[in-house]
């Protein structure tokens, strides 16, 4: 269970297909924003969660 | 096609009902008969929708009503894009002489039991969903809605005018379930539920049944209400509308749902364009599903439909009614069954203290998001 609030977000890739993941933190979250992946440890699986990226 | 809605029936929505959803659906379905003028000996076809089995066969209502034999019984595993769907295959069911008069119903005690607002869908993308909290039809819902304001520059004033134009209506409407009156401000101090939704951009879930009697147009003609003639029905799902309801990752525009890819058809079968509707009932399990609606359907330019609603157009005296009976978000969640009802009515003329002035020519649909199906309904000219 993820304790509200939480962003989740539909991510573009550069090479064009989609994913969705949450944005942390979500204080910086824009659409149109550029992200990064991030892997957060929870134990018996791990989270693939989008952070905000240097324009490229 | 040559095939009309001839009656309409309606159990109380409620937030407990404490019966059966058997005997929720045999209600409405009843209901719907004794509205025609229609005997159940007369019924030859029964077709229904629910989600995660929470609902009955529709054999199982045919039983109740004493239908002596059914040549057609549907039962799809569809949530809201079914109900014009199911309404369009009636009809053409009926043309092509599979049977004489068809039952749609949903009944569903969606409020004491199960709720779809917080079901867990089976499907293959929920297992990539529910760890992260992306867990509830709302979110589904709510991406694409988010998507579709930012791309067409329209906000939460344009959600507000869905919400404050519905209420009005369902204050003039018995029926409807929430119908204390609600301003912009008030709109506006309420929390978000899921960004851009607050509590009255979401749907009100009820238990309650609402049920269509399909049958011939010759046939309507004879009955005691006058002929909802169904002039064109379709149904889309797609490009690639991915492994289940959540699932939109290869749709190719999400700002854009169902309504855009069947207007066309639509119209064209009915051998009209959208200037000519008169009046709308557009599916609504939340707001954002009308504005894109009203843009898909091409009844308001992109990006202009929020300016449209606030702008008084969709109101009984404006240019296009729109969802006359409070919508989904007012009336309660039927799932569209009574969205369809509602249109049926309004071009019957039977609309009463919220009928349409001109209401010729009706437009309903049934769905949010990839996939979804709608009606032009007309009076029997």
């Amino acid at each position: 269970m993820v304790a509200p609030p939480y962003v989740v977000a539909t991510v573009e890739l550069d090479d064009g297909c989609r994913m969705f993941g949450r944005i942390e933190p979500q204080e910086s979250v824009a659409i149109g924003m550029p992200v990064g992946a991030s892997f957060v440890d929870h134990g018996r699986w791990t989270e693939l969660v989008f952070v905000p990226a240097p324009e490229p | 096609m040559t095939a009309a809605i001839a009656g309409v029936g309606y159990t109380p929505f409620t937030k407990e009902s404490e019966r059966s959803v058997l005997d929720l659906a045999t209600e409405a379905c009843s209901s719907a008969l004794d509205d025609a003028g229609l005997a159940a000996r007369e019924v030859d076809g029964i077709a229904s929708f629910m989600v995660m089995h929470d609902s009955v066969p529709g054999q199982a209502v045919a039983t109740c009503l004493a239908i002596p034999e059914l040549k057609v019984a549907l039962d799809i595993d569809l949530g809201g894009q079914a109900p014009c769907y199911l309404v369009w295959l009636a009809a053409t069911l009926i043309d092509a002489g599979a049977a004489d008069a068809i039952l749609v119903f949903r009944a569903m005690n969606g409020r004491s039991a199960a709720r779809v607002g917080t079901m867990r869908f089976a499907g293959m993308g929920g297992q990539f969903r529910y760890p992260i909290g992306y867990d509830a039809y709302l979110m589904y819902v709510a991406m694409w809605g988010q998507r579709f304001l930012y791309e067409t520059g329209q906000g939460e004033a344009d959600l507000a005018g869905v919400v404050l134009n519905q209420r009005r209506y369902a204050m003039d409407n018995e029926r409807a379930v929430r119908r204390r009156p609600l301003d912009l401000d008030q709109y506006l101090a309420s929390p978000m539920v899921v960004d851009p939704f607050r509590a009255d951009d979401c749907t009100v879930e009820v238990d309650g049944a609402c049920a269509v009697l399909v049958t011939s147009l010759d046939r309507a003609r004879d009955l005691r209400q006058p002929p909802a003639v169904i002039a064109s029905g379709a149904y889309r799902a797609g490009p690639q509308p991915g492994v289940d309801i959540g699932d939109h990752l290869l749709w190719s525009d999400y700002s854009r749902n169902y309504t855009s890819h069947l207007a066309e058809g639509l119209f064209g079968r009915a051998g009209i364009g959208p200037g000519d509707v008169q009046c709308a009932e557009i599916y609504d399990c939340f707001s954002s599903t009308v504005l894109i609606g009203l843009e898909g359907l091409g009844l308001v330019e992109r990006g202009q439909s929020g300016s449209f609603v606030r702008g008084g157009n969709t109101r009984l005296d404006g240019s296009l009614p729109l969802n006359t009976h409070g919508g989904l978000l007012s009336e309660g969640y039927l799932h569209g069954m009574n969205t369809v009802a509602e249109a049926a009515l309004q071009v019957q003329g039977r609309g009463g203290s919220r009928q349409a002035p001109a209401h010729e020519v009706c437009v309903v649909t049934s769905g949010a998001m990839m996939d979804g199906s709608a009606l032009v309904l007309t009076s029997d000219r």
